[in-house]
């Protein structure tokens, strides 16, 4: 289950096994890994990893897109092979600027 | 989510009607901040989008079946203004190596910004292909700006599975952007 780069093919099977997992009360829910896996400790240990990373954050997803990536829209951010700052405090009034660029006029 | 949902043609139309409203108020927006010494007036993803439906609802009458669809198609909407951008900040980059990238991620160098969202916008293609509905949630939640139970309303789902498509997406994100 947590092979890294898992082909697509695998995404709707393992998008059946969250649900399968979030259908079941939380205090039953080592039960059912153990009843899944059987004898196979690797997959006991796949389930109960997919389970951990069903209840953790993702901190990129967080906060609206257009403030996560308000500097793509910040004149005075553009892309410099000799600078690299940090995209942070973005939020509040400051997003307006970073919308300019996007509103501009297209051809 | 579309009145009539089996024209693509349809969606084009009200997607960029969305699409040029968005960028047409936050230039009038940002025109009346400057005028004011660029104090006092900001520009959230939310104030947007609301103010576009006011104006599209009433200019496009019959296009929007309510409030809540334009929601879902102002959030697609948004997706397709946040990545032109950085196609075309990515167009002027010009070489570097893409710095791959994580969910765990905060606070992005600003170079990095535009790989970033170009990553992500490739993963959910991808997985619109396998979970369709999951991408719609991230749409609505992560480019819309909309909250659950707005999301649930846009696209006809419960809250329920707004959430759980949420977790999903996260789940199947992680898998996408793995290198």
């Amino acid at each position: 289950v947590t092979e890294s780069s898992s082909p697509p093919e695998d995404w709707r099977s393992l998008a059946a096994l969250v649900d399968t997992l979030l259908d079941t009360a939380p205090e039953r829910r080592a039960d059912l890994i153990a009843e899944m896996s059987g004898d196979d400790p690797r997959r006991r240990a796949d389930l109960e990893d997919l389970l951990a990373e069903c209840e953790r954050d993702a901190p990129l997803l967080s906060r609206p897109a257009a403030e996560a990536f308000c500097a793509l829209f910040d004149d005075d951010a553009a892309p410099s092979p000799t600078r690299s700052r940090i995209g942070i405090g973005c939020s509040g009034s400051s997003v307006a600027a970073e919308w300019r660029q996007c509103i501009s006029p297209r051809t | 989510v579309l009145k009539n949902d089996t024209a693509e043609e349809s969606l084009d139309e009200v997607v960029a009607l969305a699409y040029h409203e968005l960028r047409r108020i936050a230039h009038l927006r940002l025109a009346g901040r400057d005028r004011n010494g660029g104090q006092g007036r900001t520009l959230s993803t939310t104030a947007l989008v609301n103010e576009a439906y006011l104006k599209l609802a009433e200019q496009s009458r019959g296009k929007w079946r309510d409030h809540s669809h334009f929601l879902a198609v102002a959030s697609l909407a948004m997706r397709h203004v946040i990545v032109d951008r950085a196609r075309e900040r990515a167009a002027v980059k010009r070489g570097g190596a893409q710095r791959r990238i994580t969910l765990d991620d905060v606070d992005l160098a600003v170079d990095d910004q535009p790989d970033v969202v170009l990553q992500i916008d490739d993963a959910l293609d991808r997985i619109a292909a396998v979970e369709p509905r999951v991408v719609k949630v991230v749409e609505c939640r992560f480019f819309g700006g909309l909250s659950e139970k707005e999301t649930a309303d846009a696209l006809g789902l419960t809250h329920r599975t707004v959430q759980r498509d949420w977790v999903k997406a996260r789940v199947l994100l992680r898998r996408a952007l793995e290198p």
